[in-house]
């Protein structure tokens, strides 16, 4: 499973800059901080929830869902919402 | 068609290429280069590994008064009917009285933790697997098995390497942890107990011989000479601590069939190298307070609840039995996982024991409380340490009011968890680190609902053999 998660991963975010390259983006330092770090915490949230889950810890895992996994789909959208304002800026 | 071209310069690969080249060189240096096993065996890297948080330390993280301890009298421990009756009285009898009962009621009624089917097969644990690896324990050796001949030629090799040697063969028979000490004056003088609970009626005494051997009063004799103490370890099961109060929460339920194959094998083992081993190995006739041979051993750190301690793989879930042999061991040192720090900010076992019994003080202290305003200092607890005091005949007398089993404390403690989830080890390094989240971690185990749970829910989930989860101690040596 972690297997295919980091061949996703490291495809999007390969993806992704390859993307904000040909289209000219500017970015500053802390777009990249915030969506690292909402990354880091999407994938503890996954590998929580799921070994919660191999542990019989169904509260637990729901509970990561919600203390870590809201958090950093917070931060992913934040990180979103700033290159989106970048690029419409530059337009 | 496009040519592709690299924008790494040729000066820039061939610094590369130099720097991999010393960085490879750098990381063989440090790197232990061994020349035969001989070596292999002697190496420090090669005797112990434990989690990297864990760290080694000269004294135990509880603080100790060597000059008030001496050899304690387990006939005076809280596990004599008598001495549970001095304290509580009336209200002790009854509820021993109605111990049978009350356990009876709930496996009529079946109750979660008593159903039918969850009786049936602790009783097939009890007296059928565990009832098997019975080798009859006894200070001279298994009672049910034939000895291997004591070889005559005495195994020679250095302490480290024997105690490394051991380490592995224990692992092999079931014991998780192993911890060595050398019996010195003080061992002998404070830490050795007096005798076992009273209905056994012998003592531990000392004289000048070769072989250990129990007298014709039954007493056991260690010899003066250099002797050596090995403490073995076994896993116990979560699965069955966390269904508590239930019919098999029992803290020491599975480890015990481990630590009697350790025993037997260990044992025979020994004789086969040329040494001898003395131990009863058992819950009451222990030569030593095991709790305390663990902490000493760096097996494990001292806890707020007071009768278990702690280890940083598994928490509460230890089952520990000490021998001593003449086969020279090096010594292990005690630990500091951060783990007796926590207990002074988490008091989970205290919040959640039923009667109360486990101490809500602050502060550890070297004077123990009194159990219903009676003394209970070289009674019911052995003094010396700086510690949390639990109330050992309300404990007991709160296991009879629950038909003969309670546990709580062993499935609330938070440092139980450790098997899939990321998250208990990176709680586990960071207590061991800073005790500034002690508080927000403590806090967190209960928020996140970690502790007793569905006492039927282990039957539809996939469980290792034994219930013992193995694969984490397959980790470290």
């Amino acid at each position: 499973m972690w297997f295919i998660i980091a061949l996703l991963v490291g495809a999007g975010v390969t993806g992704l800059a390859m993307w904000m390259r040909s289209s000219g983006m500017n970015t500053k330092w802390y777009d990249w901080v915030i969506g690292i770090v909402g990354i880091l915490l999407l994938l503890f949230t996954i590998q929580n929830f799921f070994g919660s889950g191999l542990e019989g810890e169904a509260e637990a895992g729901r509970m990561f869902l919600l203390v870590t996994g809201i958090p950093s789909l917070i931060l992913l959208g934040i990180s979103g919402q700033f290159l989106w304002r970048h690029s419409h800026a530059e337009s | 068609m496009s040519k592709f071209h690299s924008v790494v310069s040729r000066r820039d690969f061939m610094k590369g290429l130099g720097l991999a080249g010393a960085g490879l060189g750098a990381a063989a240096a440090t790197t232990p280069v061994f020349h035969d096993l001989d070596e292999v065996l002697s190496s420090p890297y090669s005797n112990v590994s434990r989690p990297w948080w864990v760290k080694e330390v000269d004294e135990p993280t509880v603080e100790i008064d060597w000059s008030i301890m001496s050899r304690y009298d387990r006939a005076l421990n809280a596990q004599n009917s008598d001495i549970e009756d001095y304290y509580y009285g009336q209200q002790m009898i009854d509820a021993r009285n109605n111990e049978d009962a009350v356990e009876a009621a709930k496996l009529a009624a079946e109750e979660p933790g008593y159903t039918r089917k969850t009786n049936a097969m602790h009783q097939g644990w009890r007296r059928g697997s565990r009832a098997a690896m019975d080798p009859g324990l006894s200070w001279e050796g298994p009672t049910k098995i034939s000895h291997e001949p004591m070889a005559t030629a005495k195994w020679q090799g250095t302490p480290e390497e024997n105690s490394k040697m051991l380490r592995s063969v224990m692992r092999i028979y079931g014991a998780a942890w192993a911890g060595f000490e050398e019996v010195n004056q003080r061992m002998r003088d404070k830490l050795i107990i007096k005798n076992p609970t009273a209905r056994y009626g012998w003592k531990f005494v000392y004289e000048d011989v070769d072989q250990g051997y129990i007298k014709p009063n039954g007493d056991r004799v260690l010899p003066n000479k250099q002797m050596y103490a090995f403490v073995a370890g076994a896993n116990e099961a979560l699965f069955n601590i966390k269904t508590a109060p239930s019919i098999f929460s029992a803290g020491n339920n599975f480890g015990n069939f481990f630590t009697a194959s350790v025993y037997a094998g260990t044992f025979q083992f020994l004789r086969h190298m040329g040494y001898q081993m003395l131990s009863d190995w058992g819950h009451q006739t222990a030569p030593v307070n095991e709790g305390g041979a663990a902490v000493l051993t760096g097996i494990a750190e001292q806890s707020r609840q007071n009768l278990y301690v702690l280890t940083p793989e598994a928490g509460t879930r230890i089952n520990m039995q000490t021998a001593f042999t003449d086969m020279p061991l090096a010594p292990t040192h005690p630990i500091d996982a951060g783990m007796w720090k926590f207990c002074q900010t988490c008091a989970k076992c205290a919040d959640t024991c039923p009667g109360g019994w486990i101490s809500f003080e602050k502060e550890p202290t070297y004077d123990p409380d009194p159990a219903n305003g009676k003394v209970t200092a070289n009674v019911t607890h052995a003094i010396g340490p700086k510690a949390y005091w639990l109330d050992a005949a309300g404990c007991r007398m709160q296991r009879k009011l629950f038909g003969g089993s309670c546990h709580v404390c062993y499935a609330e403690c938070t440092f139980n968890e450790s098997r899939d989830a990321m998250i208990h080890n990176l709680v586990k390094a960071t207590v061991a680190t800073t005790p500034i989240f002690n508080g927000f971690m403590a806090n967190m185990s209960a928020a996140f609902g970690y502790g007793q749970r569905d006492k039927e829910a282990w039957w539809d989930e996939s469980l290792p053999i034994f219930g013992i989860e193995s694969e984490i101690f397959a980790r470290y040596k």
